[in-house]
């Protein structure tokens, strides 16, 4: 039993390790990419694929360690303070709705990376309206919600696909 | 594995996809909602705000109230910088680069040399905070409630 402890701690360090250097290229060929839907503010997402493979296959704790710390080492590597503050209420109010909406297991990869990309941008949007001191960007939010929905629902059903053709895990 | 099993698991995983459907048509139907509650607590603009940026990063700046019908001629006046100007009256043989039509309480571009003609083809603007955006020549047109707003509505562009 302890040894199957320790080979499923070893087995996880290994993929949060992977995961997290995956997370920073991945943020880093965003960064490259000038796709921008010409609407400030919306990205692709591509760090979150990570994050959602690893809920599936580590655990929770694993995937919002590897959350946290790509938003940190990839604002203090590609961005500044302010994106860090920017990213990191994003994917702390999606991870939180993504990890809920995980865990009432009716959701598959897709619904859980929507509700993440769709959160994440919110999270975003609220910090806005505090940092700059208007709500008249709230006008955006019809826009976000759509494109966080449709990057989100793209990106999970690529994770979904992952798990199951390179982790062998059941189709959920 | 036993085959009720097998056949238990795919129906969850096709109730799992009925309910993914359900939530991007939450979001779909949330944004709707939310643009239609913008636009009817939409309120209109009394003043236009027009911004040009100069080639030096000097931005020129006027405003005038949407009330009063009216043309903004905005010309090149040599070395990348810009001179907006008022006329009750558009002479299109004049030289322009962007010119803003202003009655009836909107604003809307009607003549630009630019190559895209992205402003041109803006609808007319007439709503707090709705803009015409000309990329090439960086020409703003914003509608504002009243001209105190001016200064505040400076994004800096560097937090997104």
């Amino acid at each position: 039993m302890i040894d199957m402890d320790i080979r499923k701690t070893t087995s996880n360090v290994a993929y949060m390790g992977l995961s997290l250097a995956l997370a920073l290229i991945l943020s880093y060929v965003e960064s490259l990419i000038p796709f921008n839907f010409g609407i400030p503010g919306v990205k692709l997402g591509l760090a979150n694929l990570v994050v959602v493979i690893l809920l599936y296959i580590c655990g929770w704790k694993e995937a919002l360690t590897v959350d946290l710390l790509r938003v940190i080492l990839s604002g203090f590597i590609f961005g500044n303070m302010s994106m860090i503050i920017y990213s990191m209420a994003g994917a702390a109010l999606s991870f939180i709705c993504m990890a809920l909406i995980y865990r009432t297991g009716k959701f598959s990869p897709m619904g859980v990376s929507l509700t993440g990309g769709v959160t994440h941008n919110i999270g975003q949007l609220i910090v806005a309206i505090i940092a700059m001191g208007t709500a008249r960007i709230i006008y955006y939010i019809p826009v976000l919600i759509i494109c966080g929905a449709l990057t989100g629902a793209v990106l999970g059903f690529i994770a979904g696909e992952i798990n199951v053709r390179i982790f062998h895990r059941e189709r959920s | 594995m036993f085959d009720s099993d097998i056949i238990s698991n795919r129906v969850n995983r096709r109730r799992r996809y009925v309910n993914d459907l359900i939530l991007l048509a939450a979001c779909l139907l949330i944004s709707g909602i939310a643009v239609l509650i913008i636009r009817v607590t939409a309120v209109n603009g009394s003043y236009i705000e027009i911004c040009v940026l100069n080639d030096n990063d000097v931005e020129e700046y006027a405003s005038y109230p949407l009330s009063d019908e009216g043309y903004v001629i905005i010309a090149e006046v040599g070395n990348g910088s810009y001179s907006i100007t008022y006329e009750s009256e558009y002479d299109s043989s004049v030289d322009a680069s962007n010119v803003v039509h202003i009655y009836d309480g909107k604003a809307d571009m009607i003549y630009a040399d630019c190559p895209d003609l992205i402003c041109v083809h803006t609808k007319p603007v007439s709503r707090i905070g709705e803009s015409i955006i000309c990329l090439p020549h960086g020409v703003t047109v914003t509608v504002a409630g009243d001209t105190a707003d001016a200064d505040s509505d400076k994004y800096d562009a560097v937090t997104w």
